[in-house]
């Protein structure tokens, strides 16, 4: 089980739609898919189009202790409405969930622990990859999602303040490495929202490039089929499977970027498959 | 990009290169960019017929036997076999359905297997 948290400390730069686009792309493949929604705000269940949610706030609660099982998201069909793909949604009940979880002495390893016992799970129950959308803000479940995942994927759009959210997203990273309380790896940073034509965009790349090698990876081209999917409550596997946020930008004559590019490069990086 | 070497993802590389690329056409004279333009599109008018593929080495090397056997380009081999196949596929000779593989790759939905 390979658990991938998607974070930017700044709003709007694509992670739930990094997310869900990914999580259902590995659904379709046949995999086992576990999206969690670590933000009150509930997008994701909105970019699917289903009903809101709460189900995280069973899966963290910290009262359940050493009874707790995650049968509910075993059982039956996956409420997503898409085969593979199962759910643990948020909404503003997360609010107090977070307040609980703050009041604990290990609060921040509860979802940790959750997750733990999910990688238990028998042959058939278990899932292949949990993605973790969390929140645009720094609180105990941001420091939850970092402490208990595997690797760490950063979207960012290319100005100034979201650049910024790369930096303070690794600091904080760094800082949990450093005092033993996460072995989580960066994944990769993925641009978003790249237009080609843009000075703007161009010198952020070169930019983000400069700063960060090889972790930064091909970006997602600005397309605004992520915009339409996320109102039609609709996937970009769903809605435009061969658009440009999924099969990337021509140069020359093959396809760079998009998010079928980003599958394949964290397949290589996660080491699946 | 500074003096300093960073080692970039090669996809990522080539974007700031083409960026690069673009933002120094901008600045020169209107007579040498359009001179630029105009042979941007004589290389693409050439290489509009050229594609690159990957093929199965056994099937290459019987080409290029091919090319020689009959002395003629292995490119024009390759253009009368698949202007044959072509022709089986839209008349009905040929099942390309029979031919898929469910892909484990992300970019692709299907594999097509064949002799």
């Amino acid at each position: 089980m390979v658990v991938i948290a998607v974070t930017n400390q700044k709003g709007g730069v694509g992670k739930t739609t990094t997310a869900v686009t990914l999580a259902h792309g590995w659904a379709c493949a046949g995999k086992r898919v576990l999206l969690m929604d670590l933000d009150s705000q509930g997008n994701v269940a909105d970019s699917l189009g289903i009903e809101p949610g709460h189900e995280l706030v069973r899966f963290l609660d910290p009262e359940a202790g050493e009874g707790w099982q995650p049968t509910y998201i075993e059982a039956g069909d996956p409420q997503s409405g898409r085969e593979n793909l199962y759910l643990v949604r948020s909404d503003k009940h997360t609010a107090p969930l977070k307040r609980k979880l703050a009041a604990e002495p290990f609060g921040v390893q509860v979802l940790g622990e959750r997750l733990k016992l999910l990688r238990r799970a028998p042959r058939g129950a278990a899932f292949d990859f949990v993605v973790m959308d969390c929140a645009p803000s720094v609180d105990i479940l941001h420091t939850a999602a970092m402490v208990a995942a595997d690797w760490l994927l950063i979207p960012t759009r290319l100005d100034q303040l979201a650049v910024k959210g790369v930096m303070d997203a690794l600091g904080t990273l760094a800082s949990l490495r450093g005092a033993g309380h996460s072995s989580c790896e960066v994944a990769g940073i993925l641009p978003t929202f790249y237009d080609r034509v843009t000075t703007e965009s161009h010198d952020q790349l070169v930019h983000l490039a400069s700063q960060f090698g090889k972790l930064v990876m091909p970006p997602i081209p600005l397309d605004t089929q992520c915009r339409t999917a996320t109102r039609l409550g609709r996937t970009l596997w769903e809605l435009d499977p061969g658009g440009r946020a999924m099969a990337g930008m021509l140069m020359e004559r093959e396809f760079v970027g998009g998010y079928r590019s980003v599958m394949v490069r964290l397949q290589e990086v996660c080491g699946v498959w | 990009m500074s003096g300093n070497f960073v080692a970039l993802d090669p996809a990522v590389a080539d974007l700031i290169g083409a960026g690069n690329a673009r933002r120094d056409e901008a600045r020169q004279p209107v007579a040498d960019r359009q001179r630029k333009q105009r042979e941007r599109e004589r290389t693409k008018a050439r290489e509009r017929n050229r594609v690159m593929l990957d093929l199965p080495l056994r099937i290459t090397e019987r080409l290029t036997a091919l090319g020689e056997l009959h002395r003629v380009p292995v490119s024009q081999v390759a253009g009368l076999l698949l202007a044959e196949g072509l022709a089986r596929l839209e008349g009905g000779e040929i099942d390309i359905e029979a031919a898929k593989r469910a892909s484990n790759s992300p970019k692709y939905d299907w594999n097509l297997e064949y002799q």
